[in-house]
């Protein structure tokens, strides 16, 4: 598993570095907050935070339904962090002045770092739900919670970039 | 791997503590962005602090990457690698801002 997680690290250093290039090498850098609104994205942050948690109080869990119950919270949060996203997106896409995938470079550059992470929270909450559906052992579940752990700990320098730092 | 070979894992109370840095790391994060008046190359360098110290906590804490260090260390390079790139990038960006 740490193989697999090392060459999906070098993917998502892929994206960030090309991400640093874009941004520092643009003529013009729009602040964050004049586009996307910060209290849902930290609502988002908390929720993957938290699915860590239940990830890990799944792999102590002492009983198979115990187990179950954690990864189902686990789910669940998963979920509403892909639910926050695809709502964030409808509303850039239909706001009054729309923001598409080519509007510039600030929007071209967020949809695909945020859609690459998404793709990984997506695959994620699909394998936990294969987990629950399937008869599978503590060492499945410590599988799959180091590559959610991954996705979160992915999340952290993405959150970080696009939502917090100041433009130029 | 069997249960039983399985590495020991954290205290439920080193567990609690892990989370609730990350909790309180991540809020200072926001009062950072959205309750403190810095200079931008002061707020950039405590962002860049809080992440390292996030990310450490999941990779060190949740992940338990010292049990599994040879085959972490790539992980954790290509990590560092893509965040510290992109940090440097910013910082001399703003440095190359306030100088000209």
């Amino acid at each position: 598993m740490w193989t697999f997680l090392a060459t999906d690290a070098m993917g998502f250093a892929g994206v960030l570095i090309a991400y640093g290039f874009l941004r520092v090498r643009a003529d013009v850098w729009l602040d964050a907050r004049a586009r996307l609104e910060l209290g849902p994205a930290a609502a988002m942050t908390f929720a993957l935070l938290l699915s860590s948690l239940t990830m890990t109080l799944a792999t102590r869990a002492a009983s198979v339904r115990a187990r179950r119950g954690w990864l189902l919270a686990t789910l669940a949060l998963g979920a509403g962090f892909l639910a926050g996203a695809a709502i964030e997106y409808v509303h850039l896409l239909a706001s009054a002045a729309p923001m598409g995938l080519s509007s510039d470079l600030f929007a071209s550059t967020f949809y695909v770092v945020t859609g690459f992470h998404g793709l990984h929270v997506l695959a994620g909450v699909v394998g936990v739900a294969f987990m629950l559906r399937a008869k599978h052992g503590a060492q499945a579940v410590e599988t799959m919670a180091l590559y959610w752990h991954f996705v979160d700990a992915a999340w952290m320098p993405i959150f970080s970039f696009i939502y917090l730092w100041p433009a130029r | 791997m069997s249960d039983a070979a399985a590495p020991a894992r954290p205290s439920g109370l080193a567990l609690g503590v892990t989370f609730a840095a990350l909790v309180a790391l991540t809020s200072l994060e926001l009062i950072v962005v959205a309750g403190m008046d810095m200079e931008r190359a002061a707020r950039i360098t405590t962002l860049a602090g809080l992440l390292m110290a996030k990310v450490g906590l999941v990779l060190f804490f949740l992940m338990r990457a010292r049990e599994n260090w040879w085959s972490a260390r790539l992980t954790m390079a290509a990590i560092a690698l893509g965040a510290g790139a992109a940090v440097v990038l910013m910082l001399e960006t703003v440095y190359r801002v306030s100088v000209t």
